[in-house]
């Protein structure tokens, strides 16, 4: 009796739940439906609903259908494998590599229409080097959205009370810490448990120093790029400033979130971090904490403009083989349209890599905002994204630097093997990334506001 | 074999066959085929590139090795502390200690709870700022002593409490079934005999117990090799070189890093080294088979 | 028994006879009681002390729970000031656990059922009767417990998805039972060795057919077999987390892991410490209850398995 009724229970399963058969796909083909996943996390899902909800407005007979899933890696990977990916997505995905094999649209075709709202083409309503960042081989395969400036923040309230001011020279800088240690506070909390925090220390000390072609270098992995000598020099200072005490002690078993914490509860002055710092800390901060934000100081007799930032960005991209290639580009653009980047600033506590969208920039990151505009070019640590084993490679040595297990030498070298590594590995293909030609030539890549608007 | 008893074995056999077939081997032997090819898990651009991965693999990938080290190092620590300390706990329950039953409930609770659970405990546990270990400390030294327990120069080293902790359970109660099951005239036998309980442990219950406890051993080294979940929410989604094991480095070539041929080529090696492992240890542990 | 509590009897008992005298026997008889009382008590500190290794963590967790994120920075053995349920309700509602809660239980009870019905039947048949390929079977079946099962992962979603069983709990539950054969054949297995022949072949010559001996027989009889295999399986299936992100992507089908892998993250990413205390807690209190219902059941079948398998 049994078997038969197991055999009986799998037969109304089959018959009951096999019915649930893509119907989806259709609707998006005949594209009256979009389909958008998005990553969950720090942003939430509610600002990216709203602007599907708008879009469905302003586009009547089209549906969006956006979801949101911390883990949206792992069900996109099924979608792509089975030939069946959401028209527009944003993943934590080694996109580069999805890029290379073919998986994603080009989209340089929508580049060049009309943006919405402005007077200019998609293309050029983004800040040019953050969408230099997008090439592969020569075409546009994602578009940068949430850009973030990393600085060091401070305590403002904590510098005000002791007189202290934001460091403009290395030297100034260094001064500084033993002052705030002298005074019994740690001068920078770090987040240990993810060294790639002190990425940006290491490489803005690299530039300062150097210029801009070896840190072109260092992010194209060229040869010889990671044991130049400032590099190492770098490398020497970044240890020189965990051995002098400037980082809280303990720090190296803290994870972001719990070395932001040591910094928004004032037991650390100051914190390595991305923009996104205040949004980030908004539920733990405490109600009368102010903090602020400077750019990397200058290295006095050094070969590299002290105005320069370094960034980083958020993708956004279309499968090639998505059932409504149309629908989730114009997506993309009514994301990144103007309006809605100055929203999602707004809302986010946060930047956009699109031009003009600095309307509504929190306080906080007025600092940011006046380092993108006055800076002479950013960039961004782009060989992290193209090659994940090289990035966790810089992890581990940044760890083991600065706890002192290896001298800045051997990390230089270590970074150095891997980089050869990785140029000699036929199956690892290679990208470049180059800031574009006119920023570098007029010298400016700010966030220029649109033309007759006032500054 | 007479007819129905033919056609009651293919009637028996036929569900389990046919779906472990279709739905487990069928899967594994066309991994085995993947793992020829250099394939990024996401686009159908594949290439064939022969025993390449594993030679890779194996001649050309430090990190591997490094693995390879912590996997060994996980295999031998905590095997050991648990076979030890199930072993004592087990006499000691069996001996008639009172209260021995709540005892043996309570010690198996880390093992009825998911393993996810019990890495984000010990996580929270061990954190270095409201981590219930450094607040124990910190009162007790003054608040100057912070350990950073998950520090990666001895993280593997911390590692150690969860896993036995979380599987301390299973073998005491494994080892209590086997106890349980040797005649009590063995025991006054000895006793009259004048054996003391040191005695009476090495040369009754060790080997009539050897059986299960060569189980256990299975067990524990199987398990230390395909270690995954504690190590891989322990370090956040990204082991670093001091905490990387092979079956997180399997992940992170696969998935992370879009290198599927290469990661099921680690899964291959991984699962020859159970095989040899688990042939190893029961021939090292073989004895002959005890009529009692 | 405490190894303390013997020394006095390490000596040969030829010399202890020769020490006969009453007032030395009245004097051992003392320091072997002190002894035995003081190894005794030693005894019962360990156990003690490790049985609150076991439950104080969970202790913590549970009151930890119910603080405050500022709270919870504060001091780590601080009890809270006020008992932050909130921090559950969030937890709840952020991991849909009532809706997942249900999609959970059924899912796991389908699977366990067919995996009982399904095993049973194959170690039945392995282990009564003999033929050509019987070991080849058993052993490939026990081969599957040394696989790693994120090896067979990528073909076998191919598969399911081109048997159209993609998103739908038929094809979850299938490959549920697929993988958790080798575990449970190798449990049932031991057990019907323990069972004796003559019950079956009495059946039979009273004119059963050996489908009914096997159900109305043995398999009653292999209860804590059966009981073990249940147990062991609903917590791998109630647990699980891998086969079920990459299997189902309706959020109406979602199970339980899922929602509070969800939490998790959320909750780290927002930095609230205490739902992701909360979601802990409500992971856990569930099995551990189970257990503590069911847990004669399990060493009886622990018993039986370890010695006979």
């Amino acid at each position: 009796m049994r078997p038969l009724f197991a055999i009986a229970a799998v037969a109304l399963l089959l018959a009951g739940l096999a019915g649930c058969a893509r119907k989806e796909r259709s609707e998006r083909a005949a594209g009256k439906e979009i389909e958008v996943s998005v990553f969950l996390g720090g942003y939430g899902l509610d600002f990216f609903q709203d602007v599907a909800r708008r879009y469905e407005r302003t586009h009547p007979g089209v549906k969006v259908n956006l979801w949101g899933d911390p883990r949206n890696i792992e069900k996109l990977r099924p979608r792509f494998l089975s030939g069946d990916p959401p028209d527009a997505f944003w993943a934590v995905l080694p996109i580069w590599r999805l890029a290379d094999g073919g998986a994603l649209h080009a989209l340089d075709k929508e580049l060049d229409t009309k943006a919405y709202g402005q007077d200019m083409t998609w293309r050029s309503s983004f800040l040019p080097s953050a969408l230099a960042t997008a090439l592969v081989g020569g075409k546009t395969y994602f578009v940068p959205t949430d850009l973030s400036v990393h600085l060091m923040w401070y305590n403002v309230g904590m510098f005000r009370r002791h007189g202290w001011k934001a460091p403009r020279t290395w030297p100034e800088f260094t001064a500084l810490c033993e002052r705030i240690k002298a005074a019994g506070i740690a001068p920078i909390a770090f987040q240990g448990r993810y060294p790639d925090y002190a990425l940006p220390i290491l490489l803005n000390l690299f530039q300062r120093q150097a210029g801009e072609r070896p840190l072109f270098a260092a992010i194209n992995i060229e040869r010889g790029a990671w044991v130049h000598p400032d590099m190492i020099k770098s490398a020497r200072m970044l240890r020189e400033m965990m051995v002098k005490g400037y980082f809280e002690p303990g720090c190296m078993g803290m994870t972001h979130t719990e070395a932001q914490m040591e910094f928004v509860n004032g037991r650390a002055a100051m914190v390595p971090c991305g923009t996104w710092l205040k949004a980030e800390m908004k539920n733990t901060t405490p109600k009368d904490f102010e903090m602020s934000c400077f750019n990397y100081p200058a290295a006095p007799g050094g070969k590299g403009d002290p105005s320069v930032a370094g960034i980083s960005l958020g993708y956004w991209c279309v499968p090639a083989q998505a059932a409504n290639i149309a629908g989730g580009a114009d997506f993309l653009k009514w994301l990144t349209s103007l309006d809605n980047a100055n929203q999602f600033c707004r809302e986010k506590d946060t930047l956009f890599a699109v031009k003009g969208a600095d309307r509504y920039v929190a306080k906080e990151l007025a600092p940011a905002v006046e380092a993108m505009r006055r800076a002479k070019y950013t960039w961004a640590a782009m060989m992290s994204n193209w090659y994940p084993e090289l990035a966790l490679r810089i992890d581990d040595g940044l760890a083991s630097l600065m706890t002192g297990n290896i001298t800045p030498e051997e990390f230089c070298r270590r970074i150095e093997d891997m980089c050869e590594r990785i140029r000699r590995d036929p199956r690892t293909p290679k990208y470049r990334f180059e800031p574009p030609a006119q920023a570098v030539a007029q010298g400016r890549d700010p966030i220029p506001t649109p033309e007759g608007a006032p500054r | 074999m007479k007819r129905d008893a033919r056609r009651a074995v293919i009637l028996f056999l036929l569900p389990a066959c046919g779906l472990y077939a279709v739905l487990f081997l069928y899967p594994v032997i066309s991994s085995l085929a993947l793992s020829l090819y250099d394939w990024d898990g996401f686009t159908h651009k594949r290439q064939y590139v022969g025993l390449d991965n594993f030679t890779r693999l194996l001649t050309n990938d430090p990190m591997f090795w490094t693995a390879l080290k912590h996997n060994l190092f996980l295999l031998t620590v905590p095997t050991v502390i648990i076979l030890v300390v199930a072993l004592f706990f087990a006499a000691a329950l069996s001996s008639g200690v009172r209260g021995a039953r709540l005892f043996r409930i309570t010690y198996f609770f880390p093992n009825v709870i998911s393993m996810v659970a019990i890495t984000l405990l010990w996580f929270f546990i061990y954190n270095p700022t409201f981590g219930l270990l450094n607040g124990l400390l910190r009162p007790v030294t003054g608040g100057k002593v912070t350990i950073v327990w998950l520090d990666p120069n001895h993280i593997m080293g911390s590692l150690v409490a969860p896993i036995v902790w979380c599987s301390l359970g299973f073998y005491l109660v494994l080892f209590l079934a086997g106890m349980e099951n040797i005649p009590h005239t063995y025991y006054d036998a000895a006793k009259v005999d004048g054996a003391n309980a040191w005695q009476q442990f090495r040369s009754i219950t060790m080997p009539l117990l050897w059986d299960v406890i060569t189980i256990g051993v299975v067990f524990l080294i199987i398990g230390g090799l395909r270690i995954f979940d504690l190590i891989y929410v322990m370090a956040l989604g990204y082991p670093n070189e001091q905490s990387q094991v092979i079956a997180t480095y399997l992940y992170e070539q696969a998935f992370n890093n879009a290198h599927m041929g290469y990661g099921i080529a680690i899964a291959v090696v991984l699962f020859v080294l159970v095989f040899a492992a688990t042939a190893i240890a029961m021939r090292v542990m073989r004895r002959e088979q005890l009529e009692y | 028994m405490s190894p303390a509590a013997d020394e006095q009897s390490a000596a040969s008992p030829a010399s202890r006879a020769r020490n006969r005298s009453p007032a030395r026997r009245r004097r051992t008889a003392r320091r072997r009681r002190t002894a035995r009382v003081f190894g005794l008590g030693a005894l019962y500190v360990i156990l003690l002390g490790y049985a609150a290794v076991v439950i104080l963590p969970m202790i913590w967790l549970l009151y930890t729970s119910l603080k405050s994120n500022r709270e919870i920075f504060a001091g780590a053995w601080d009890l809270p000031h006020a008992l932050h349920w909130e921090n559950f309700v969030y937890a709840w509602v952020r991991a849909g656990i009532g809706r997942y809660f249900l999609n959970s239980v059924f899912v796991t009870v389908v699977s366990v059922a067919l995996i009982l019905i399904v095993s049973a039947m194959a170690a039945y048949a392995l282990t009564r009767f003999t033929f050509r390929g019987n070991r080849l079977i058993f052993y490939a079946f026990l081969v599957g417990l040394m696989i790693p099962t994120q090896l067979a992962l990528v073909p076998l979603f191919f598969l399911i998805n081109s048997l159209r069983l993609l998103d739908t709990y038929t094809g979850l539950i299938l490959v549920y039972v697929a993988f958790s054969l080798p575990f449970t054949i190798f449990v049932l297995a031991a057990f019907f060795r323990t069972l004796p022949h003559e019950l079956a072949e009495a059946a039979l010559i009273d004119g059963c057919t050996h489908s009914q001996a096997f159900w109305r027989v043995m398999l009653p009889l292999a209860k804590p077999g059966l009981v073990t295999a249940a147990i062991f399986n609903f917590l791998g299936i109630w647990n699980e987390y891998l086969f079920a992100l990459v299997f189902i992507s309706s959020e109406k089908l979602r199970t339980l892991p899922l929602g509070l892998a969800n939490l998790l993250i959320v909750s780290h990413y927002e930095s609230d410490w205490g739902a992701l205390f909360a979601g802990l807690v409500m992971v856990m209190i569930p099995t551990l209850l189970a257990y503590s219902l069911l847990q004669g059941q399990l060493t009886k079948g622990i018993t039986v398995g370890a010695l006979k398998g």
